[in-house]
């Protein structure tokens, strides 16, 4: 069987700081409002004591996709590795897919009229490269990982991430461990 | 470098087709239906040219940066991994780049503002712009005698060393006045000055070999990304992680240990600290007797004066903690500081970094690799400053240049007598929304005859400015860069033309000292013409050949090249003090007005009327004003907040984005709350930064109150930003 | 989530022709004593809100040219399931409307066209029936569309009866009535269960509940028209052209108001509370 490759988002290594993000947004040159990927921020006490978190996320390239299933128009295919591609040429723009993603992926391009999304740098990937946003993070917080591989400490969901029950994304989150804290608030 | 590549969309499609194909039916109806599945061939095939740039931010990193070029136009920047410290990643400011290039709200030609803030602007042209400006400076000669009416401010928008040529613009015509001083980290300058000679630190790549890392005020997670790789590497290699911050910043996040201290307190943390390790014998006798001087009179400073309940006391940190993390600090080799520029912005600040020092003087830390204590260096920047040394024109009047305090702009401009300032030239800053007492800066500049800023978009000091000349982004022109932090030297390819009508500063210099000699021959000796890559060259010296390793400039153009050793500062314990020796007791530091030894100063304390501390820190989007207007930056993020701690808020009754002012007795700001127990209760933050159609500047709030240092080293105090004190309400 | 206005109306439109035709169907073969011209008229005027409904629909898509294409993927997608099932009712509505006016034989087609039609209305409920909307994933939007079917449908058949002088029946209103009070008590159970679901379901309930939109389709779309209509038949004034167009309107605008507000409250399942 082919491998099946997915985001390992490490979220102990992750310091929230948007290269990710902005790496993907140059590579693509993508208008300002559209956001392959984003950084969210984690609820302050996600993790015992409070600290700055953040969970990188883009396209969770499921392994049950409900934008290709809830796409009319058979703009979304999923590849042989996994990844979900979205189809520009194919899409009509009824936002179907926008309504389905539990992750607000699929975003309308207001110029195109269309939907887009992360295709995890597929056509670097076929060249051997690393997705922007992987080769962009200045704390190596971003890997791509065949999803059979035992990672340690990779776990499917983080505190706020929607149940992954629902399509099964193929993205893995390293959690963040927070240190001893003396603080004057007690 | 002119690399070229080749990309191709012929191998996406190919990919793409192939993976359609399972869902094809056949049959006219269904093609029908399903047609578009198969993209368009197009068989596009462009050649792309690849340049190496140098990010000239203000910033540790200062990157070393890949731009990609197609027909004239920048298709996107990537790091250059050629650098170890940078190792291929650039931050999201870096990643924004082509949007500040070919963002919509550039300023694309002069322009002439009829009534200063009106927004009243017309298109002019250069020679226009040319023209009234030499007109307005010979007219002020004429009238004073001498060109010291005429004030320049440049300072940090832009590091290439060519753009010191903008200083060297002004000597060209005369005296004139200058904004002197630095308004970021001066007091710390001063400290690491009286103690070591001078400032230098440990290559930050040597940050991996320390086993023992206290990160003091500083946040490289938000400032120094790429530090913070080494940061992660080094704990992953098992160095303990300390960070000490008033604030749980996102570096504090990353922390094996995070202390909460009470700002400004620093210098006491550091000699209770001090005073443990004296007490047990944990200090380095042999290092400090064959190093130091004054290492009798610091214990016995120490002996008298301080204890560890005084320092428990002072900071808000238990007693047992400073005992552990003294013990730690003193028991674990190598163990590092890195002393942030936040924590020195208090009117004690360089006495605390003078006392951080002192510890890592005491326990035998300094000269090591994985030790030290870490604040910046300039020793790469040794170059000619070509650019910046003109010589003056004979007989232009007044004896010479004459220095107003940087930090204390708006009054100093004012106030400033015989001759009075009548005219601004602004380069590479934005003290309308950077310097603090924004409605002083405001009434200096309204007080003018003529006011021009050099900049790329319509800032706040661009509004408050008669005429604006655009200029170009560091992609539009060659320069050179080299940091304050690592010790990597990137040459800054011109990698696209000039946008719109914008030029490089030094051009403007030229080609206004060509109006000015029509106008009056001999009123200034700035060239009138040049190569701007030559005078690239002309920045080199030998000393920078040699330190680098090269032996032509143009060499780096294969890429950036790193300083060949002395990556460890003081490794051969040659100190740069009038002794030669680490002074623990200076009596430069005497001669300046402080005492002699690293002591406590006491901190400012909030007032009953303001009780809460204001700490403005730099903002991750953005370095100053630059960067947070840029649409791809309010995509992220496009409203500034004021931090609060719940039990704060609780009281005031504020709730997540509440409105809430915040006041002095000089000023007020507006803005939604954050609810955060990352500040602490006598704390609330504010993000400096500049946001585009916002009424946001933090700086209406904050006084120009000097720090202690900064004197020596940088010709003026710096400032103490975080010495802030302010109320709130719910609106 | 953005008001949808064109997918409001084209959800509402096409339940309310799939109303009509089971309507016109019924009594054309319950009664039989709808005239061939009364019929053209009102089967046209089914045609009309059914083809007005897939011409609105289209002001929903970035590239409305190319809706042709949305019926690809009826594997899976219940938008292309919606986009073919409403073709094909439309397409039977003109067939039932030319064999009115030629007057050839339309049982046939009205039996398929009203069984079609009970097909459509469910599959434009199921396109919303998405995990990642909690409020809507479940039996509601599916109720829903039906009710709108039922409520709207009759009485947009018997405004057109009434233009034609067609004397209506008093069990026409006792269906509308039926369908209507349903309507507002499932929609206030619905709501109830929604606020009590304690995750971001209850936001679309607190949502819905604290728009003017709400109360303006209780007042507008339900409690009016009952008001009427019980009115209608105390007095026994269903004859009256006047008060069934009263009622039609207030029915027609109470569910374009919920259907807005149906799509305008939806809240997704967040990301990290976002």
């Amino acid at each position: 069987m082919a491998k099946k490759i997915g985001f390992l988002v490490n979220s102990d290594r992750c310091i929230g700081c948007h290269a990710c993000e902005l790496a993907c947004k140059n590579e693509y040159q993508q208008e300002p409002e559209i956001r392959w990927r984003k950084v969210y921020p984690l609820k302050e006490d996600s993790f015992g004591r409070v600290a700055r978190g953040f969970a990188s996320l883009a396209c969770n390239h499921c392994e049950d996709p409900a934008c290709l299933k809830a796409c009319p128009v058979i703009a979304y295919t999923k590849r042989e590795d996994g990844i979900v591609m979205h189809s520009k040429e194919r899409c009509i723009g009824c936002k179907n897919c926008m309504l389905a993603c539990p992750y607000k992926v699929p975003e309308f391009n207001k110029k195109t009229k269309k939907v887009e999304k992360c295709h995890m740098c597929a056509m670097r990937q076929d060249k051997g490269e690393k997705p922007a946003c992987v080769a962009g993070c200045p704390m190596e917080a971003i890997s791509v990982i065949d999803i059979a591989d035992d990672v340690a400490g990779a776990e499917r969901s983080l505190p706020g991430f929607p149940n992954a029950a629902i399509t099964n994304p193929t993205t893995r989150f390293i959690k963040p461990v927070v240190g001893r804290q003396v603080r004057r608030d007690a | 470098m002119k690399q070229k590549s080749v990309v191709s969309r012929r191998t996406f499609l190919k990919g793409a087709a192939a993976t359609v194909a399972t869902v094809s039916f056949g049959g006219t109806f269904f093609d029908f239906l399903f047609s578009g599945l198969s993209p368009a061939v197009a068989a596009e095939t462009n050649i792309a040219e690849l340049f190496r740039s140098a990010c000239p931010r203000n910033c540790y990193d200062t990157c070393a940066i890949l731009s990609t070029v197609q027909d004239g136009v920048l298709k996107k920047v990537e790091g250059d991994p050629a650098s170890t410290y940078t190792r291929g990643t650039l931050c999201a400011k870096g990643f924004s780049y082509t949007r500040s290039v070919y963002s919509p709200d550039r300023i694309k030609y002069p322009m002439r503002q009829i009534g200063r803030g009106s927004g009243n602007w017309q298109r002019i042209s250069w020679d226009e712009a040319y023209t009234e400006i030499a007109q307005n400076m010979l007219r002020l000669k004429r009238e004073y005698g001498s060109t010291l009416p005429i004030c320049l401010n440049k300072y940090s928008g832009n590091f290439d060393i060519m753009h010191y040529g903008i200083e060297g613009m002004l000597t060209s015509i005369g005296n004139t006045t200058r904004a002197t001083g630095t308004p970021c980290w001066p007091a710390g300058i001063d400290a690491q000055t009286f103690d070591f000679g001078t400032i230098v630190c440990n290559d930050p790549e040597d940050i991996v070999n320390s086993k023992y890392l206290i990160i003091w005020g500083a946040n490289p997670a938000w400032c120094s990304v790429h530090s913070m790789y080494f940061v992660k590497e080094a704990q992953q290699r098992g160095c303990k992680i300390v960070v000490i911050d008033p604030i749980l910043t996102q570096t504090a996040s990353k922390a094996d240990l995070y202390i909460q201290i009470k700002s400004s307190t620093d210098g006491a943390l550091a000699l209770g600290m001090a005073r443990y390790i004296l007490d047990h014998n944990l200090y380095d006798g042999e290092w400090l007797a064959k190093n130091s001087k004054g290492a009798e009179e610091f214990f016995s400073y120490l002996k008298n004066n301080i204890t560890l309940e005084w320092a428990a006391e002072k900071t808000g940190i238990p007693k047992h903690i400073i005992e552990m993390l003294a013990r730690e600090y003193a028991t674990t080799k190598p163990a590092n500081i890195w002393i942030g520029y936040g924590m020195q912005r208090h009117t004690n600040g360089g006495q605390n970094v003078r006392a951080i020092d002192a510890l890592a003087a005491v326990t035998g830390n300094i000269g090591k690799s994985g030790g030290g204590a870490q604040y910046a260096q300039l020793e790469t920047w040794g170059f000619k400053y070509h650019a910046m040394s003109q010589t003056k024109p004979v007989n232009s009047g007044g004896k010479e240049d004459r220095a107003i305090n940087i930090n204390n702009f708006g009054a100093e401009v004012l106030n400033a007598q015989d001759p009075p300032i009548k005219m601004l030239w602004i380069a590479c800053r934005g003290p309308m929304t950077q310097d603090p007492e924004t409605a002083v800066v405001k009434k200096a500049f309204e007080g003018m005859d003529l006011v021009v800023t050099a900049d790329l978009f319509m800032t706040p000091t661009v509004e408050m400015s008669d005429i604006v000349l655009p200029v170009t982004t560091a992609f539009e022109t060659p320069g050179v860069n080299v940091s304050y932090w690592h010790y990597w030297m990137s040459l800054n390819e011109q990698a696209i033309k000039p946008m719109y009508e914008s030029k490089n500063d030094i051009t403007i210099a030229m080609e206004l000292s060509a109006k000015l000699n029509e106008l009056k021959q001999g009123s200034c000796t700035f060239p009138t013409s040049g190569d701007l890559q030559e005078w690239v060259g002309k920045e080199f010296s030998e000393g920078i050949y040699k330190q680098f390793g090269i032996q032509d400039w143009k060499e780096l153009k294969k890429g950036p090249v790193k300083a060949k050793g002395s990556l460890i500062a003081w490794q051969d314990n040659k100190f740069r003090t009038p002794s030669g020796k680490y002074e623990l007791w200076s009596a430069e530091a005497e001669k300046y007005g402080h005492f002699p030894l690293p002591v406590y100063v006491e901190e400012m304390q909030s007032t009953e009327q303001y009780p809460l501390r204001c700490i403005t820190p730099h903002w991750k989007l953005s370095i100053h004003s630059q960067f947070q207007n840029l649409d791809w930056m309010a995509a992220v993020n496009n409203e500034p907040h004021i931090e609060i701690h719940p039990k704060v808020a609780a009281k005031y009754h504020i709730k997540d984005n509440d409105a809430v002012k915040m006041f002095n007795d000089i000023g007020y700001i507006t803005l939604p709350a954050k609810i955060t127990e990352t500040v602490s209760p006598d704390v609330v933050a504010v993000y400096e930064t500049w946001y585009k159609n916002k009424n946001f500047n933090v700086n209406y709030t904050v006084k120009a109150i000097p720090a202690d240092m900064g004197k020596k080293a940088t010709g003026a105090p710096g400032i103490a930003f975080h010495d802030n004190f302010v109320a709130i309400q719910k609106v | 989530m953005m008001g949808e206005w064109a997918l409001v109306l084209f959800t509402v439109l096409s339940q309310m022709a799939a109303g009509a035709f089971i309507t016109l169907w019924v009594l054309d073969t319950v009664k039989g004593n709808i005239k061939e011209a009364t019929g053209t008229f009102v089967s046209q005027g089914i045609v009309l809100a059914m083809g007005l409904g897939l011409l609105t629909s289209l002001g929903h898509l970035g590239h409305p040219l190319e809706a042709y294409r949305a019926s690809a993927h009826f594997g899976t997608s219940w938008l292309s399931r919606e986009v073919i099932v409403f073709g094909l009712f439309f397409f039977l509505t003109v067939v039932y409307y030319w064999q009115w006016r030629t007057g050839g034989a339309r049982r046939l087609v009205g039996i398929i066209g009203s069984l079609v039609a009970l097909l459509a209305v469910p599959t434009s409920g199921m396109v919303y029936v998405l995990a990642a909307i909690p409020a809507w994933n479940n039996f509601g939007p599916i109720f829903f569309f039906l009710l709108t079917a039922f409520t709207l449908g009759p009485l947009y058949t018997a405004v057109l009866l009434t233009l034609e002088q067609y004397s209506l029946e008093k069990s026409l209103f006792q269906v509308v009535i039926a369908a209507l009070a349903c309507s507002c008590m499932s929609y206030v159970l619905y709501l109830s269960v929604l606020i009590s679901a304690g995750d971001v379901a209850a936001l679309t309930g607190w949502n819905t509940m604290l728009s003017i939109t709400f109360w303006l389709r209780l007042f507008i779309g339900w409690i009016a028209p009952l008001g009427i209509l019980g009115y209608i038949l105390a007095q026994q004034q269903w004859h009256s052209s006047r008060y069934v167009i009263l009622t039609f309107a207030l029915v027609l605008i109470g569910e374009l108001l919920g259907r807005e507000l149906f799509y305008a409250s939806a809240v997704a399942l967040t990301m990290f509370g976002l």
